[in-house]
């Protein structure tokens, strides 16, 4: 019959095999239970995520400088299709769009797989025809209206408005894995600044789905939320004008023989609340081209100009002259005037060249102004000529009165704004340099190699005085600091953004006019600085500016000429700041021409433009109440 | 004997005592039976029942097939072996006919010829075809003697199996071919075929299995085994049941989530979930008590198949025992197996548990025929005469 050891072969061979199949049982449903009952948990549920649109910014007119416009897309939905079908159509895609089928491969694999991935956006009428005609040939793809961000004023207040862009590695960090490919982040501006407010909260709605990934049942809803409207504080209009006078001074620049940079900035700043009405550089760039792909030369070509660069807040240049309303103020609260002087009245006839042999070794020892003929002069005088000498001797009489603190005058620009970031509401603001021996000392000991001399010369307080040397201002601290000059000692926390709307149109929050510190400047001091801002532009040194204007009495202002280093002339940069309405200041107007020239040939008529344009009852900007401007 | 001596009971006593059925066997056999139709309803009802079908259906289909199948286990139990031995050849080229039948008529299912459709009925001659292979086989083998069987022999049973194998691939169904295949081995193996005839057709079917590897005819078999041995890269194709299978029987943990619970099952994770995948809403619904009960309760039948074999009164009741044996455990191993992903994915049905008549009623007629040879075994099992 049958051998035993044949049987018992046999019967140890089918006895390991029912052995194995419980064995593996066990491992399945006792050892590593927990993992598969997760397993089986996340299997039955699918997500899917609903983007809020992003809110609009709006400038106080209500007008839209960023919204958005529906744009025809080509999307795939991956849940829809399988892995063989998805092969198929990238063929068919390929011919369709006219791209590398590896492109669309590569797009189609950067969405997990089961979301919805966007081919490509603004098709043409055919491409979608060709689609929705033949949909059985084109599975899971569909022709959706995609709102596309769109800014109608294109290079127009840009700066402030910054761009989008789709989700970066730093984004999904940041945000975590709810971060979909398609999404769009702020990159810059108030785009960025205000982000989170702008983008909402993303939805989402959770389905228990079977095998063949077919909704069974809706589980769960979260509620999208649209993003909240950003209102800024600026007028779009007041925008274009600064912009054209940029350009023009630019222009002009060119025409007096100088060689600009190309690089200009300026902004209008409100001294009685702290808000920005507009602000603009160039060269700028047009934000609408990051929306979509911007390609990798496109953008080199706009890194290469830093035309992102926004230039009123993350520039820094040497004011020049028009720091001298520093020391002007110093001189008045601190009485410290020049020799032989002892009041704002009282003056002298003015060297044009002096020797200091006070300041100590290794110091300048001679100094020149600008102007070889200033003749008799007193404090007014002094602002209104734009006299060095006299505010050399200001600085003098600090260096040596030993009651007085070596850097009061470095403390006055600090409390008015200088060498610290003013708090505006846009991302990466320059500081600024306010030098000082402390200054100077710090950086000499933190790198002895890049800076090997740690000293501080009388010298470096009489160019500090003048607006030179090492010290650096962005044009925004110019404002902020010539604002709580003349507004009697307000210095504001700039800001751009003014209050926020749901997409009812109501007012959600409101960023309130807030200031960093009230300086203690006597009213009369105020009052006086006011009084010979306003004799610069009558008979000083930005009179020729403004001769024949209108508004000349309505206007006051200082020039500046800057040079970097110790060089020639051709390359100084030109500063004018004016305020107005002179009696109560409302706009100062900053204009900073880089390598421009002279202050009151280039900068001053960009600045007169602009103030015209602003104090012209015809053009004046009309802020409307709140309640108006949030009807859409 | 002995016993039924110190039970004071005669020959006559014993006599009768040997023509009594063997309860175990046919216990487990109701047993599946029951359980078939109850995991058979549990698996499908909640899906029908949203789907707006008839709940009930499925399982109900099950319950006849089992009745019918039962029937066909009485039949068989009732046909002496002897005159089945007769029959043999009658059965194989039936079996034959059938196969070659369906390559020209049947109905295309999944890419596969492997079903005749009559008035709604479906049959599936493949599953016939194993128990006349294993009644041929047994017939062929039954008059060799332990290490004497001749090469001519072993020819003749190699093209015994190979005819049909030839027309199971044809369909294709490769789960079935190799039933047959490893079915024949093991007959060939109980029959006495020595161990050098065995290491040389277990050697020449390695050559020809390389062979057919090399002219790219098992490209389907490679992808098969590629998503078995490589799931993750496969988790949305070929690997995509057996995966969901294993998450579905391992979030049954110990004591399972209960009778028409489970997600996996319900939501259609498992596709074929009451065919080839009804061993994964048993693991799902009834958990690790439930599958290794179930494992268990094949690992009696086999037990009680080779006793079967053991006693048969002649080689040709032995043989047919063991084939028996050798398609039931082949047919678990592997369908549970691939439940469990240690199998690569065939699509052979788990014996008197998937949904089909075909496969439960083949099987229970097989099961049939080993309890006849229970019945009729030698009442001295040390000294059984053999026949020619």
């Amino acid at each position: 019959m049958i051998n035993p050891w044949r049987m018992a072969t046999l019967g140890i061979t089918f006895l390991a095999l029912f052995t194995m199949l419980g064995v593996r049982l066990w491992f399945l449903q006792v050892a590593s239970v927990e993992e598969n009952v997760l397993k089986a948990s996340n299997n039955q549920i699918q997500v899917i995520y609903q983007q809020p649109a992003r809110g609009e910014i709006l400038d106080i007119n209500g007008t839209v400088l960023a919204g958005s416009r529906p744009s025809q897309t080509l999307q795939l939905d991956r849940s829809a299709v399988t892995v063989e079908q998805e092969e198929e159509l990238v063929q068919l895609l390929s011919v369709l769009l006219t791209v590398e089928q590896s492109v669309i491969r590569n797009t189609i694999n950067s969405a997990p797989s089961g979301t919805v991935v966007t081919l490509a956006r603004d098709i043409s009428d055919e491409v979608a025809f060709e689609v929705q005609e033949y949909q059985e040939d084109y599975p899971g793809v569909e022709v959706n209206l995609v709102p596309v961000r769109i800014y109608p004023y294109e290079t127009l207040a840009a700066h402030i408005l910054g761009y989008t862009g789709k989700a970066t590695e730093a984004d999904i960090e940041r945000y975590g894995d709810v971060v979909k490919t398609d999404e769009v982040f702020g990159r810059a501006g108030v785009e960025r600044q205000y982000d989170n407010v702008l983008r909402g909260t993303q939805g989402a709605e959770v389905f228990t789905v079977s095998g063949d990934r077919t909704v069974w049942q809706f589980a769960e809803e979260v509620n999208t939320q649209p993003g909240w409207n950003v209102v800024l504080t600026t007028d779009i209009e007041v925008s274009r004008a600064l912009k054209d006078s940029l350009i023009a001074a630019v222009e002009r620049s060119r025409e007096q023989g100088e060689n600009p940079t190309g690089k200009a900035s300026g902004l209008v700043f409100d001294a009685t609340d702290g808000s920005i009405v507009a602000m603009e550089s160039i060269p700028d760039y047009d934000p609408n081209a990051f929306v979509g792909s911007l390609s990798a030369e496109e953008f080199e070509v706009i890194q290469e100009n830093n035309a992102l660069l926004n230039l009123a807040v993350r520039g820094t240049f040497a004011p020049g002259s028009t720091f001298k309303v520093v020391p002007y103020v110093v001189a008045v609260e601190e009485d410290v005037w020049p020799e032989g002087l002892n009041g704002p009245e009282s003056g002298k006839v003015l060297e044009p060249r002096i020797e200091f042999p006070s300041l100590g070794e290794g110091s300048q020892q001679v100094f020149t102004d600008w102007s070889p003929n200033h003749g008799w002069t007193n404090l007014h005088g002094a602002l209104e000529k734009s006299a060095d000498v006299y505010f050399w001797e200001v600085a003098l009489g600090v260096w040596e009165d030993n009651s007085l603190d070596e850097a009061i005058i470095q403390n006055w620009a600090r409390e008015l704004g200088y060498g610290a970031p003013t708090g505006i509401d846009l991302p990466g603001e320059a500081a600024g340099i306010m030098p000082d021996r402390e200054w100077r000392e710090r950086l000499h000991e933190q790198n002895p190699v890049a800076f090997p001399n740690g000293e501080w010369y009388g010298g470096d307080l009489m160019n500090t005085v003048i607006g030179q040397g090492d010290l650096a201002a962005t044009p925004l601290q110019m404002a902020v600091s010539y604002a709580a000059l003349v507004n009697g000692g307000t210095v504001w926390r700039p800001r751009v953004v003014d209050h926020f709307l749901d997409t009812d149109g109501s007012v959600v929050d409101r960023r309130e006019p807030a200031a960093v510190r009230h300086v203690d400047l006597d009213p009369e001091t105020s009052a006086m600085l006011r009084v010979d801002l306003a004799g610069v532009v009558r008979r000083g040194t930005a009179s020729g500016a403004f001769a024949g204007s209108p508004y000349v009495n309505q206007i006051g202002g200082k020039t500046g000429t800057s040079q970097i280093g110790a060089v020639a002339d051709d390359i100084d940069t030109a500063w004018f700041v004016g305020v107005a309405p002179i009696t109560s200041p409302k706009y100062i107007v900053v204009i900073v021409v880089e390598e421009g020239g002279g202050g009151s040939a280039v900068a001053a008529p960009a600045v007169r433009e602009v103030l015209e344009y602003l104090l012209n009852p015809e053009t004046a900007p009309r802020r409307l109440p709140i309640a108006e401007a949030a009807a859409p | 004997m002995t016993s039924a001596v110190i039970r004071g009971r005669g020959l006559t006593a014993s006599a009768y005592e040997s023509r009594r059925p063997d309860l175990i066997l046919t216990g487990a056999l109701l047993l599946l039976g029951v359980l078939s139709v109850l995991m058979i309803y549990s698996a499908s009802a909640p899906r029908a029942e949203l789907l707006g079908i008839d709940p009930a259906g499925d399982a109900q289909k099950q319950a006849v097939i089992v009745f019918v199948g039962l029937v066909a286990f009485g039949i068989g139990s009732l046909i002496e072996h002897r005159g089945l031995h007769t029959a043999a050849p009658v059965l194989y080229v039936g079996a034959l006919l059938a196969l070659a039948a369906v390559l020209v008529v049947g109905k295309e299912v999944n890419n596969a010829v492997s079903w005749f459709e009559i008035k709604g009925f479906q049959f599936q001659p493949s599953e016939w075809a194993k128990p006349a292979v294993i009644v041929m086989m047994a017939a062929l083998l039954a008059p060799a003697m332990e290490n004497k069987i001749g090469w001519r022999r072993v020819f003749t049973a190699l093209a015994l199996m190979g005819v049909p194998m030839a027309l199971i691939a044809a369909q294709p169904d490769l789960g079935t071919l190799l039933a047959v295949a490893v079915l024949g081995a093991i007959m060939l193996f109980a029959a006495g075929a020595s161990m050098r005839q065995l290491s040389l057709l277990l050697g020449s079917s390695g050559l020809i299995t390389w062979f057919a590897y090399n002219r790219g005819w098992l490209s389907l078999v490679e992808e098969r085994i590629d998503a078995w041995l490589n799931p993750e890269q496969n988790a949305l194709a070929l690997a995509f049941q057996p995966l969901q299978s294993q998450i579905a029987i391992g979030s049954g943990g110990f004591s399972g989530r209960g009778l028409f619970e489970g997600s996996q099952t319900n939501l259609a994770f498992i596709p074929e979930q009451t065919t080839d995948f009804i061993f994964t809403a048993v693991g799902e619904q009834l958990g690790f008590i439930g599958g290794a009960l179930l494992i268990a309760t094949y690992a009696v039948i086999v037990w009680r198949l080779l006793r079967t074999a053991a006693a048969a009164e002649d080689r040709f009741g032995m043989l047919v025992a063991i084939g028996v044996a050798a398609m039931l455990a082949f047919h678990v191993f592997v369908n549970v197996g691939m439940t469990l992903g240690i199998m690569p994915v065939t699509g052979i049905p788990l014996p008197f548990m998937s949904a089909g008549g075909s496969s439960f009623t083949a099987m229970a007629f097989a099961l049939g025929l080993t309890h006849s040879i229970w019945l009729n075994r030698s009442k001295v099992p040390a000294r059984r005469p053999t026949i020619n």
